[in-house]
């Protein structure tokens, strides 16, 4: 049972200047009379949330309103400066799907690398990599280091990855447009096909249409005001 | 946090680090063969000018010194060859989490990782640099015996100590950017005060100076054997000390600063 609850959470994040990442102005910090300006920006603000199997939770908000905090929070990067987290099951973070990527390293080297960073079993890896080839559609292109790739087929490869492997709770930042028209029915198939499987899935994302066609609840992020 | 929660979540992130060895290990070989790929040779052009290096110095300094080839060039390509794996490993320690922070900032991933990857990576350079030793010793030098065997268990009770220094010093100079020049430059210190270069005897009745020295344990632990002596038990006993300080202090550093680091990235 996959279970997200965040309980008045709050994540301030520091703003590391030249000036206080010195060691020297942090040990003098103590001795000297004019403190040091706030140097903190407060990205989310008491968020409490109860999610659980079966949940499909829509994020909204401006820019800068906390959107993606909010999902390096739920995957665990950011611990809450105040309040407490609770996350149970695995995690697939879609934020970006060409993490990790190596632009000297093969196409098949990225897809182990990913696979075993995400920490799949090196056993397991065989299949996988079959999978992955055959839905890219990629061909020799995987033999070649990815620097070679274009855009698209970066986008594809990195997709491709990030969906293969099954999770408890899905984390994505924006809907994924990746390659041409054929290529966007499958990659829409097998992300609808990822979603279906998981228990839990949080979506940031700026369009109302994809919000109310995918998700059951939403939550509006604003400026603090 | 109480101190006691602190070391003990620390403790719980070093052992789930060090159980994801499929991880780093991967990600270091991976590493190594991308350095092959755009050149011929790869790694093995640090081999040569370490060889070089030996080669030039050992010549230079048995001079200086006043001793024979035989003894001296082995006594230093032995101590060069171990000095410049560990300094590798602090100077990568040095950069700290920044080349990482990609990974770092998107998924939770245990921390010791990304330091044992680099460290992985500084082993697989000591194994190519290592036939500079066999070279040295088994032309110049005495050659090998049984007792040279004792270098290995050895060398892995050094590189624990390197690992867990190195998460020290890794997070350290993640919070204090300019801290990497600072490491850097003691490191060089520490070779010029270590006997790597010089041999203690030089020290005449001033061999304290060597004996407060841990790198000094360290590098005599993995050098005494392969010259063909025992380490001295103060060597093991230095080297268990700095063992246990640095396990409480990386244990420490991590539980203390695990959910910090991604905000100082």
């Amino acid at each position: 049972m996959a279970h997200i609850k965040l309980d008045q959470a709050s994540v301030e994040i520091p703003i590391y200047s030249n000036h206080n990442r010195s060691i020297k102005n942090s040990l003098l910090k103590n001795f000297t009379k004019d403190k040091v300006l706030p140097h903190s920006v407060k990205a989310l603000n008491n968020i409490t949330l109860d999610l659980k199997d079966g949940d499909r939770l829509g994020v909204m908000g401006p820019n800068g309103a906390g959107k993606s905090t909010l999902l390096r929070t739920l995957a665990g990067v950011y611990h809450p400066t105040s309040g407490s987290i609770d996350v149970s099951g695995s995690i697939a973070s879609l934020i970006d799907i060409s993490l990790g990527m190596d632009g000297e390293a093969t196409g098949y080297e990225n897809i182990r690398m990913r696979a075993i960073m995400m920490g799949i079993k090196l056993k397991q890896i065989k299949t996988i990599e079959e999978e992955i080839a055959e839905f890219t559609e990629l061909g020799k292109f995987l033999e070649l280091p990815i620097r070679t790739y274009s855009t698209g087929m970066h986008m594809r490869l990195g997709f491709a990855v990030s969906t293969t492997v099954p999770a408890d709770i899905i984390l994505m930042d924006e809907w994924l447009s990746v390659g041409d028209s054929d290529f966007l029915i499958k990659a829409e198939k097998r992300l609808h096909d990822f979603i279906q499987k998981s228990s839990i899935l949080v979506l940031a994302s700026h369009s109302e249409d994809l919000i109310s066609k995918l998700t059951n609840q939403t939550l509006r992020l604003e400026h603090q005001t | 946090m109480t101190l006691h929660a602190t070391l003990r979540s620390g403790l719980e992130e070093l052992k789930v680090g060090l159980t994801s060895h499929e991880q780093w290990l991967y990600m270091a070989v991976q590493d190594i063969k991308l350095r092959y790929r755009r050149s011929m040779i790869g790694p093995w052009w640090v081999t040569i000018s370490t060889g070089v290096m030996v080669m030039m110095l050992g010549f230079l300094w048995s001079h200086i010194f006043g001793t024979d080839l035989e003894n001296y060039l082995p006594f230093f390509a032995v101590g060069f060859v171990i000095w410049g794996w560990m300094s590798g490993q602090i100077s990568d320690a040095a950069g700290g989490f920044f080349q990482f922070q990609g990974m770092i900032k998107q998924v939770k991933l245990p921390l010791p990782i990304f330091v044992l990857r680099l460290n992985v990576r500084q082993c697989i350079v000591l194994l190519h640099n290592s036939i500079i030793v066999a070279i040295v010793l088994l032309f110049i030098g005495k050659g090998f015996t049984l007792v040279s065997l004792l270098a290995i268990p050895n060398l892995i009770l050094i590189q624990l100590n390197l690992t867990l220094l190195s998460i020290v010093i890794t997070i350290f100079c993640t919070r204090y950017q300019d801290m990497t020049q600072v490491v850097n430059v003691g490191t060089q210190i520490v070779f010029f005060f270590t006997p790597i270069l010089w041999q203690v005897e030089t020290l005449k009745n001033r061999t304290y100076l060597a004996e407060m020295n841990p790198v000094y344990h360290w590098i005599e632990m993995v050098r005494a054997p392969l010259l063909g002596h025992l380490p001295t038990i103060n060597d093991y006993i230095w080297t268990g000390a700095s063992l246990v300080v640095l396990s409480i202090l990386a244990a420490y550093y991590l539980g203390r600063y695990r959910s910090r680091i991604a905000y100082w990235l």
